[in-house]
């Protein structure tokens, strides 16, 4: 039999001021980070409410269901999930006082309690439905101001600007010392994006979705050494070495599978026999020159199409890697799966998959190519 | 087996550093790394309970390594000081000593968290760019026509480092061997890209350290029997990737089902003989096999006088590409092109101890060397061996900042005194900047330059007092039963050896009140050249991420663990 527990209002006060202590340390522009540490070790510092909240790991029925809340809206909006705990946690504060000053009659204390404040709380609910937008709208807005997306580097004179709202935002994640130095990176690269003829919330929507292959983290340098590079970073290294000769444009190729195939899968059976006289003796030795020979051919196909970047999402044998070094061309392997997807974007060519049939239409130009070292990696 | 075990909720602090445990354990890794800090350190030796080595250290990325703590903000701080180390490889303990002192005043002044924070950022920005300009009275430039200054650096790495345990003249040896390795490993001639060689080091125990030595060209391990044909140039060697034992791995996972009558061994034994054949009529005289080579195609080689190295190991195949041009073959059937040779100039033996190893002479001009490391037994040989690469980066650091800061104390202290003489006189103008009042201010400005000196004071560990010139703000150790009346009478140098005596000059005790003055600059015409020296980008660097995480920690309001 499940448990039962009655749930009194002070209880439910006190759950979500429990949530309130946690956040309330982190609120507002003076506010703190906060740390946590992972089962795995990882340790993480924030001040975004939202993922504070998410987490901890909560037994509280109630509890949960408030986090869940918090993350919807924080999924819909981006910011505010600390304002809301807050508030919430206030209307519960005020609700339960005006619930306790009402005088108790003969029913028992619990549900007159109760039932009082929820009639409150539907009273506001259907305040806010109702009356709430036009309080808005009347008393509010007049002191507010558009902020217009079209040009991002503008700082006018009333700093009624894209830069002040970002600027704000970073103040309350960041902290003050990086929130400047984050708006004008921020605002760099929004320009930099933009397309000409759509409008700034494709460049927008485009960033968001790419981010994680967009951006590199390097670790040992202080925050003021962030900036932006010109082109796409690909995070491997080239397995062999860079071409060095000034030919440009370069042309690239991703590829999908492996380049020297393997010839035997599990499950499938090479039987080897003994030949008689008139046919010849299969030896072993000739299966393995058969993919060596094959791979010679892929790369000499490539050759003559002027390839001299070859992208991989596999691992590829060393065997590849010497043919490719003896040819003249650069291989990249175990390339991840989103920054593939990012160049195919923007390039505009399809993967190969069947290393026997490369056409032009799986060939990209490259404007330059070439390794950089970031801290410590390449 | 593994137990299903319900998770238990996660345990919050509130405001750590206003809790006494967090405080001691910061207090505690605080003087822990104090007192590995300097050539006088104490040495620390690291167990573990359940097994495993035992060792001996004091350098900070093997001693924070092997800290582990339950409390978040103390592993916090050992992850940041490690991304440095591993960036920079010097001035490990100095951030870290560093970051704890800055936290450890921030809880004694008493001052709101904020403030303290844009202070310290506003005084980081004020030393950084003291530091980078040119008149900078603790920067010395280094000459790199003379190998003095190189020596003198990398003297000052390597016997900051008191677990090698090595001599005066063994320490001024080892110094001129590093030094050695790593101008061999700057290229002469400039091609496009300018890529610098590498130093493989192999350590010997049981020699004397005044034994180790730098040779160009590579070292290689040879097996016992080697009928050595005495060889001159030039060379061909063949270079192989793949495996020649006999395996072919490369077709797969599936089963192979071999009918009676036919020998899967054979055949493949004779397409390796082939390639044997081939090698041979190439006229090569040196193959190397990076796996290993099946014994048959071994003895046919070596019968025919060729001098057959396998197992080279992957770390050995990037340095014997660059020493000889050779192109990896990786393929058994196809034909070896003549462009995949590589070319060595001359082939000896050379004998270290009990130890036979094949000497590779380049056919040009190389920057690949190798570096003999010998030492009494395997704890000092292992500190060796890590100081000497430690020693490698930071020479290769100064290829790009070819400056190198004063050692021994002396940058800590003539950085407190500036940073007070500057905060006095700029006060007005920074509080109204900052947002804080002109007293707050002040009040923060003498908790950086106490940290900055509480850094230096931890020099010394033999219970020694320390001292500050007041004139150049050099830094300066003594016995602690001189009184006041003998400091005239003083002639000891100072941390970095270029201020002497004490005639002319005034001295203070360095945790008591002194009037800030500007520190003045050295004369040019001084004879005298520092003893000490210590690098700049890796300093510099140091500075900057123990400000930063102090920051860090000091802006960490709540703590949330997970326990499970």
């Amino acid at each position: 039999m499940v448990p039962l527990e009655q749930l009194h209002l002070k209880h439910v006060l006190q759950i979500v001021s429990a949530l309130e202590s946690i956040i309330l340390r982190s609120f507002g522009p003076e506010g703190g980070q906060v740390l946590f540490t992972r089962d795995t070790g990882q340790v993480m510092l924030s001040r975004s409410g939202k993922h504070i909240l998410t987490a901890l790991h909560l037994e509280n029925p109630l509890a949960r269901m408030v986090v869940e809340c918090v993350w919807k809206h924080s999924t819909i909006t981006g910011d505010g999930s600390k304002t809301f705990v807050l508030l919430l946690a206030s209307l519960l504060r005020m609700i339960h006082a005006t619930a306790t000053k009402e005088p108790c009659m003969f029913q028992p204390y619990n549900s007159t309690e109760a039932a009082t404040a929820r009639h409150l709380a539907d009273r506001l609910l259907e305040f806010a439905l109702t009356e709430l937008d036009e309080l808005i709208a009347l008393n509010v807005l007049p002191h507010g101001f558009c902020v217009s997306l079209e040009d991002f580097a503008v700082k006018t004179q009333h700093n009624l600007s894209f830069q002040t709202l970002l600027v704000s935002f970073f103040h309350t994640r960041l902290g003050y010392v990086h929130c400047d130095f984050f708006c004008n990176l921020l605002c760099e690269l929004l320009s930099h994006w933009k397309v000409k003829n759509d409008g700034p919330h494709f460049s927008i929507q485009f960033l968001n979705n790419n981010f994680p292959a967009l951006h590199t983290q390097v670790s040992g340098f202080p925050v003021s050494s962030s900036h932006l590079i010109e082109g796409q970073v690909i995070h491997r290294d080239f397995a062999t070495p860079c071409p060095q000769g000034n030919k440009r444009p370069f042309k690239a190729v991703v590829f999908n599978g492996y380049l020297q195939p393997k010839l035997l899968t599990t499950g499938d059976v090479l039987k080897l026999c003994c030949g008689d006289r008139v046919t010849e003796d299969i030896s072993i030795v000739h299966f393995s020159s058969w993919t060596e020979r094959s791979l010679e051919s892929i790369i000499a196909t490539l050759q003559s199409f002027g390839v001299s970047v070859l992208l991989c999402a596999l691992k590829q044998s060393s065997a590849v890697l010497a043919a490719a070094t003896q040819a003249g061309m650069c291989v990249v392997e175990c390339v991840s799966e989103e920054e593939i997807s990012l160049f195919l974007q923007l390039s505009g060519v399809t993967p190969v998959s069947d290393c026997w049939r490369i056409h032009p239409e799986h060939i990209a130009t490259l404007t330059f190519c070439k390794s950089l070292l970031l801290g410590a990696h390449r | 087996m593994s137990r299903l075990v319900k998770k238990s909720p996660s345990v919050c602090t509130d405001l750590p550093l206003n809790s006494s445990d967090v405080c001691n354990k910061l207090h505690l890794m605080k003087e822990l790394l104090r007192s590995s800090y300097g050539p006088t350190a104490r040495l620390k030796q690291v167990h573990n309970n359940i097994g495993g080595s035992v060792v001996t250290t004091s350098t900070s990325s093997v001693l924070l390594q092997a800290i582990s703590s339950s409390q978040p903000i103390v592993s916090l701080i050992k992850g940041s000081i490690l991304n440095h180390v591993s960036r920079f490889s010097d001035c490990g303990l100095f951030a870290a000593v560093f970051c704890l002192s800055l936290i450890e005043q921030a809880g004694r002044c008493g001052l709101e968290k904020n403030v303290l924070i844009r202070v310290n950022k506003h005084l980081l920005s004020l030393c950084t760019g003291y530091l980078q300009r040119e008149d900078c009275g603790c920067k010395v430039k280094l000459d790199f026509c003379s190998s003095q200054s190189l020596i003198t650096l990398a003297r000052s790495v390597i016997s900051s480092k008191p677990t090698c345990v090595l001599s005066e003249p063994e320490s001024a040896h080892i110094s001129r061997v590093a030094v050695q390795a790593f101008l061999m490993t700057v290229p002469c001639n400039i091609p496009d890209t300018v890529r610098l060689g590498r130093t493989v080091t192999i350590p010997l125990e049981g020699h004397s350290v005044l034994e180790s030595a730098v040779f160009p060209g590579l070292l290689l391990d040879v097996p016992e029997k080697l009928r050595f044909v005495s060889l001159c140039s030039p060379l061909h060697m063949a270079l192989f990737s793949a495996s020649l034992a006999g395996d072919l791995c490369e077709l797969g996972d599936g089963r192979i089902e071999v009918h009676q009558g036919v020998d899967t061994d054979s055949q493949i034994l004779d397409q390796l003989l082939e390639l044997g054949k081939q090698v041979l009529k190439d006229e090569v005289k040196l193959f190397v096999c990076q796996k290993v080579i099946h014994p048959v195609l071994q003895h046919y080689l070596r019968h025919n006088g060729v001098i057959v190295i396998e197992r080279l190991g992957i770390s050995l195949m990037e340095p014997l590409i660059q020493l000889t041009d050779a192109q990896p073959v990786a393929t058994l059937h196809t034909t070896i092109p003549p462009t995949a040779y590589g070319k060595v100039h001359k082939v000896s033996i050379k004998q270290f101890g009990s130890k036979t190893m094949l000497h590779l002479h380049p056919a040009g001009e190389t920057a690949v060397c190798s570096m003999i490391l010998c030492h009494r037994n395997e704890t000092m040989l292992n500190e060796l061996k890590l100081v000497c690469q430690k020693t490698e980066h930071v020479l290769r650091l100064t290829l790009r900042e070819p400056c190198a800061l004063l050692g021994g104390g002396c940058t800590e202290t003539h950085l407190a005194a500036y940073v007070r003489h500057q905060s006095k006189n700029d006060v007005s103008e920074s509080s109204s900047v900052l947002g804080c009042s002109q007293t707050e201010y002040l009040l923060a400005a003498e908790a950086f330059c106490r940290s900055l000196e509480s850094v230096a004071t931890s020099l010394e560990h033999d219970g020694e007092a320390s001292l500050i010139d007041l004139t150049h703000a050099h830094h300066l150790t003594l016995p602690s039963d001189v009184t006041e009346e003998h400091l005239e009478g003083v002639t000891a140098p100072c941390g970095c050896g270029l201020v002497h005596g004490c005639q002319n000059k005034k001295w203070s005790y360095l945790n008591t009140e002194y009037a800030a003055f500007s520190p003045a600059p050295l004369l040019t015409a001084s004879p005298l050249q520092p003893t000490v020296l210590d690098s700049f980008t890796a300093k510099v660097n140091a500075l900057g991420v123990a400000v930063e995480t102090a920051n860090l920690v000091l802006d960490v309001r709540y703590v949330i663990q997970d326990v499970n």
